[in-house]
C-alpha cells in the first residue's frame, strides 16, 4: 500500500475508529493515539491491500486493550476501564447491546439517577462534586448511584 | 458470602476512597469474588455504552488529524489540500470584503455627518447599513459526522438545532441506521432533501415539526 493508499484508508475510516477507541479509553488523546498506533502498523508492515473496515477496528481494539493494560489496577476501578467489557464482538452486535441497555435505563432509571450516574462514571467527578453541584446530599448523590448499579445488574440478571 | 448489596458498597467506596486500598487488595478483592468483578465489568459496559451514545455527535477534525499524523509518520512532502486552499481564499476574500464594506460605511458617515444638520434621519440609514456586513457573515461549522446512527437519533438532533419538534410515524424508519454528513450551515429544507435521498426515507417539514412518515 502507498502512503496515498493510507491517507485514503484514513479518511475513510478514522472516525468510526476513534469513536471505537474512546468507548474503551473514554480519553480523547489515549484514544487518537491508539488509532494512530494502527495506522503506523499499517505503514510499517507494508501491506499489499488495503485491510478491510472490520480488521482495523479489531486492531483498534487490542490496542485500547493493551493500553489499558498499562494502567494501575487503582485507575481501572475508579475510571472503569476493563479488558473483560471489551470482548471482540463484531461493532454492530455491540451497538446493539449498548442500545438496549441504554433503554433499559431509560426506562427503569429516574433522569435524576441517570444524570448523576453520568456525572460520576462518564464525567468523572466525585460524589461531593455531584452533591455540590446538583444542591443535595452527598448520602442522595450515594443513594442514587446504588439505584444505578441495582438497575444495571437487573439489567443483566434477566438476561 | 456477600450480598449484592454489600458488593455495590465495596466497589463506591474501592471507586471513591482508592487511597485507602493497596494495588494488591483491589486485585484480590476482584480476584476473591467474581460477582465483584461482574459487577465492575456491568458497570464498565454501561460506561461504554453512555460514552458511545454521546459520540455519535462528536466532531472529529480528519483533515487536521491526517495532517499530524503525516507530519509525524510520512514522508511525504506536506502539501495544502485543496479544500484547505479554497479556505484561505474564502477568508482573504472575507477581509477584503470586510475591508471594503468599512471603507464604503466610513465613507458614508463623513457624508452622512456633513449632511446630518439637513437631515437627521440619514443616521439610523447609516446604522443600518455598517451593521449589514457583519449582521451577514456566517461561520461555517465542523460537520457533524453521524456513522451508523439511527435516523431516530439523527432527525432529533437536526431538530433540536433547528429549535423545531419532531414526530416519527414510522416505526421501521426510526430504527433505520445511517452514515450521513450534516453540515450544519446546510438550510433545515436542504438537511431534510439530503435525507429523503435515503431510501426508505420520507421525511418533511410541517408546522415547526419534523416528521418522519
Amino acid at each position: 500500500m502507498t502512503t496515498q493508499d493510507i491517507e485514503q484508508l484514513f479518511r475513510t475510516h478514522y472516525t468510526t475508529m476513534y469513536r471505537l477507541a474512546l468507548t474503551i479509553l473514554y480519553d480523547d488523546d489515549e484514544s487518537k493515539d491508539a488509532v494512530s498506533e494502527v495506522f503506523v502498523h499499517l505503514l510499517e508492515k507494508e501491506y499489499k491491500e488495503a485491510p478491510p473496515l472490520s480488521y482495523l477496528l479489531a486492531a483498534v481494539r487490542n490496542q485500547c486493550l493493551n493500553m489499558i493494560e498499562h494502567h494501575q489496577v487503582h485507575e481501572r476501578i475508579i475510571r472503569l476501564l476493563s479488558e473483560e467489557a471489551c470482548l471482540p464482538t463484531p461493532t454492530d452486535i455491540e451497538h446493539r447491546l449498548m442500545d438496549e441497555l441504554l433503554d433499559y435505563n431509560r426506562r427503569h432509571l429516574t433522569p435524576l439517577t441517570r444524570q448523576i450516574f453520568k456525572m460520576r462514571y462518564l464525567d468523572e467527578m466525585k460524589v461531593m462534586d455531584i452533591a455540590s453541584q446538583l444542591g443535595i446530599s452527598r448520602q442522595s448523590v450515594h443513594a442514587h448511584l446504588r439505584q444505578a448499579i441495582e438497575g444495571i445488574r437487573k439489567y443483566y440478571d434477566k438476561k | 458470602m456477600k450480598t449484592d448489596e454489600q458488593r455495590i458498597e465495596q466497589l463506591m467506596e474501592m471507586q471513591e476512597h482508592p487511597e485507602r486500598f493497596t494495588e494488591e487488595q483491589i486485585r484480590q478483592a476482584l480476584a476473591l469474588d467474581p460477582e465483584l468483578k461482574a459487577m465492575m465489568e456491568q458497570l464498565a459496559f454501561a460506561k461504554r455504552a453512555l460514552k458511545y451514545e454521546e459520540t455519535q455527535v462528536a466532531n472529529t477534525s480528519v483533515d487536521k488529524e491526517w495532517e499530524k499524523f503525516a507530519a509525524a509518520h510520512t514522508k511525504q512532502p506536506r502539501i495544502l489540500p485543496f479544500k484547505r486552499l479554497s479556505k484561505i481564499a474564502a477568508i482573504f476574500i472575507g477581509v477584503i470584503f470586510f475591508a471594503g464594506a468599512t471603507i464604503a460605511a466610513l465613507r458614508h458617515t463623513k457624508v452622512n455627518s456633513e449632511q446630518q444638520t439637513e437631515n437627521n434621519t440619514h443616521a439610523s440609514d447609516l446604522k443600518h447599513q455598517t451593521s449589514s456586513p457583519t449582521e451577514t457573515d456566517t461561520i461555517l461549522s465542523e460537520p457533524v459526522v453521524f456513522d451508523n446512527v439511527t435516523l431516530e437519533k439523527i432527525v432529533q438532533n437536526i431538530a433540536t438545532a433547528n429549535h423545531v419538534g419532531m414526530e416519527l410515524r414510522n416505526a421501521k424508519a426510526r430504527q433505520l441506521r445511517l452514515h450521513f454528513v450534516w453540515k450544519q450551515e446546510d438550510s433545515l429544507l436542504r438537511v431534510v432533501e439530503k435525507l429523503n435521498n435515503f431510501e426508505a426515507v420520507n421525511i418533511v417539514v410541517e408546522d415547526d415539526k419534523i416528521i418522519v412518515k
